[in-house]
C-alpha cells in the first residue's frame, strides 16, 4: 500500500492478515521542510494497492480514518480461453 | 466496610472494642462477639453496650477459615448522643487556639462548651470529645480526619459517626488512595442541621503519597445511597506545608484522599510529555479522559521505516503500534472534548497488579547517546488508513 500526494510518496504498508482477513494501516506523513508536498489539511491523498489507484481522500489529522480501498478498479483480469 | 464480595453461606462474627480502658465494672458486661446476618447484600450485627462509647474498634472476621479473613475498622462518635462517662482520656481545649490538649479529665460534663480549634495541624492526636454546644467538629481518634461546622450545635440525641472504610470502592481511573477513607453518618432520628459552613479537613503523611502526586491530592466524595453512586472530586484547599487537605461537607456518605498525577488538556492536539517513571500502555494511562479524546501518537526514532507510533481506544487492536507510555517522552494526544480537559495519571501501580509494560520498559533502555533523540516531536503526527476487508480477488 502506497499513499501519494500530488505524485509524491508520503507514506507506505504492508497488508498482513488480522482476524481471518487482510488489512493494512499506515501513516500519510505530515508536510514538512524535508517533506513539503505531503499531507496537509485539504490535500488529496491518492491509495494505491499494487501501483493501481484505489481510493482517493483528503488529508485530516484529526481522527484515524477507515478507508477501504475499492478493489478491483483499474485491474485488467484475464480469462482462460476455452475452445471446443 | 464495602467493596467487598464474599461468598455466601458463610459465617461472619464481629466484635467491639474500646478505644480506652473501660472501669471494671463495663468490661464485666461488655458484649460478646455477635454473629453478623445477612440481608439486602450486607451483614450486619448489633451490639448492645452497657454505657456510651463514643470511638472504639469494630473487628469482623470469617469464622472457621484458615487463614482466617479479617479486618479491623475505627469509629468515632462525636454530637450530643447521650450522657456518659468515659474513664480515660480526651478533653480537649476550649475557647479556641490551634493547640488540642490530650488527657485530662474523666468523668465528661454534658451540655458544656468545649469548642476544639479545627485549624488543621500536622501532628496528630489522640482523644476525642463529644459534647459540643457549639462550633463542632468530630475528629477520629487518630486526628487524620476532621469534621468542622461552626454553626452545628448538637441536640440531645443528635451525633455524628465517622468510621473507617478499610475496602473502599475502586478509585476513579488515574487516582491512587493516600491513607484512610471515611465513611460519615448522622443520627437518622433528629439529625443535626449541618451548615453551609461545615467542612472535611483530612491530615496526611507525606510518605503515604506517591512521588511527585502531593500537587494533584484532592478530597473526593461518595455517596453509596445515590441512583449511581460514584467518587465526586470536591474542590479541594490543600495546604502542602502542614499535610491538610479540606473540602466542603457533602452530607453522609465516604470521603476519601486521592491523589494524581494531574496535567490540563486543551481541545484538539496537545503535545503531552508523559511525567510518570511507572510505563504504562496508552488505554490505562488515559483511562481518566476515556471518550474525551481519539488518538496518541508517539515519535521513535529507532523505527526508522515506520517512526510514527499510533494508539486509538477507537480503531481494532491491529492498527494500534504505541504500546507502552514511557518517562519523559513526548506524545501527541488530540482531545475531542470541546472544552479543557483534565487528565489524571497515577504513577505507582497496586501490590500484585501487573503491568504489561514492565518488560518493555526494561527492554527499552536507551544507551545515553540515544537520549537528544527522545525529546518530543516538533511535527504534528500523519493520518493513519485502515481497512478491513480482502485486498485483492
Amino acid at each position: 500500500m502506497v499513499a501519494r500526494i500530488a505524485g509524491q510518496v508520503c507514506g507506505q504498508g504492508q497488508v498482513q492478515q488480522a482476524d481471518g482477513q487482510l488489512v493494512y494501516s499506515l501513516n500519510v506523513r505530515a508536510a514538512t521542510a524535508v517533506e513539503p508536498g505531503c499531507g496537509m489539511a485539504g490535500r488529496q491523498v491518492e491509495l494505491l494497492v499494487a501501483d493501481v489507484l484505489s481510493t482517493r481522500v483528503a488529508w485530516d489529522n484529526r481522527a484515524i480514518q477507515r478507508r477501504d480501498p475499492v478493489v478491483g478498479t483499474g485491474y485488467r483480469v484475464f480469462l482462460p480461453l476455452v475452445r471446443r | 466496610m464495602s467493596n467487598v464480595t464474599l461468598t455466601p453461606g458463610l459465617t461472619l462474627k464481629a466484635a467491639l472494642y474500646p478505644v480506652d480502658n473501660p472501669q471494671a465494672d463495663l468490661l464485666l458486661r461488655w458484649p460478646q462477639p455477635v454473629t453478623l446476618s445477612a440481608s439486602g447484600g450486607a451483614y450486619a450485627g448489633r451490639f448492645t453496650l452497657p454505657a456510651f462509647m463514643p470511638t472504639g474498634f469494630v473487628h469482623v472476621w470469617v469464622e472457621g477459615e484458615q487463614p482466617r479473613r479479617e479486618t479491623v475498622a475505627a469509629f468515632g462518635i462525636e454530637g450530643n448522643a447521650g450522657g456518659g462517662a468515659r474513664a480515660t482520656g480526651g478533653a480537649h481545649a476550649t475557647g479556641g487556639g490551634g493547640a488540642r490538649a490530650t488527657g485530662g479529665g474523666g468523668a465528661r460534663a454534658t451540655g458544656g462548651g468545649g469548642a476544639r480549634a479545627t485549624a488543621g495541624g500536622g501532628a496528630r492526636a489522640t482523644g476525642g470529645g463529644f459534647i459540643r454546644t457549639g462550633h463542632a467538629a468530630v475528629a477520629t481518634s487518630e486526628g487524620d480526619v476532621l469534621f468542622s461546622d461552626p454553626a452545628l450545635t448538637f441536640g440531645e440525641g443528635q451525633f455524628l459517626l465517622l468510621q473507617q472504610v478499610p475496602s473502599p470502592p475502586d478509585p476513579p481511573a488515574g487516582t491512587t488512595f493516600v491513607g484512610t477513607s471515611y465513611r460519615f453518618t448522622a443520627s437518622t432520628i433528629n439529625p443535626p442541621l449541618i451548615g453551609p459552613q461545615a467542612s472535611v479537613s483530612f491530615s496526611y503523611l507525606g510518605a503515604e503519597v506517591p512521588a511527585g502526586e502531593e500537587s494533584g491530592i484532592r478530597v473526593y466524595y461518595r455517596n453509596p445511597d445515590a441512583a449511581r453512586p460514584a467518587w465526586v472530586e470536591l474542590p479541594t484547599r490543600l495546604d502542602t506545608t502542614v499535610n491538610v487537605a479540606s473540602a466542603p461537607y457533602q452530607g453522609p456518605g465516604i470521603y476519601a484522599l486521592l491523589s494524581s498525577l494531574t496535567s490540563v488538556l486543551d481541545p484538539g492536539w496537545n503535545l503531552y510529555g508523559y511525567p510518570a517513571q511507572l510505563a504504562q500502555p496508552p488505554s490505562e494511562a488515559f483511562a481518566s479522559i476515556a471518550g474525551q479524546y481519539n488518538q496518541v501518537v508517539g515519535y521513535d526514532p529507532r523505527d526508522t521505516t515506520d517512526p510514527w507510533k499510533v494508539y486509538s481506544p477507537d480503531v481494532p487492536g491491529w492498527v494500534n503500534d504505541l504500546s507502552c507510555l514511557h518517562f519523559s517522552r513526548g506524545y501527541w494526544i488530540f482531545s475531542t472534548n470541546p472544552a479543557t480537559t483534565t487528565l489524571k495519571l497515577r504513577s505507582i501501580r497496586d501490590a500484585g497488579e501487573a503491568n504489561p509494560c514492565a518488560t518493555v520498559q526494561a527492554r527499552r533502555a536507551w544507551p545515553a547517546w540515544q537520549a537528544c533523540q527522545q525529546a518530543p516531536v516538533r511535527q504534528r503526527p500523519t493520518t493513519a488508513w485502515y481497512r478491513v476487508g480482502p485486498v485483492s480477488r
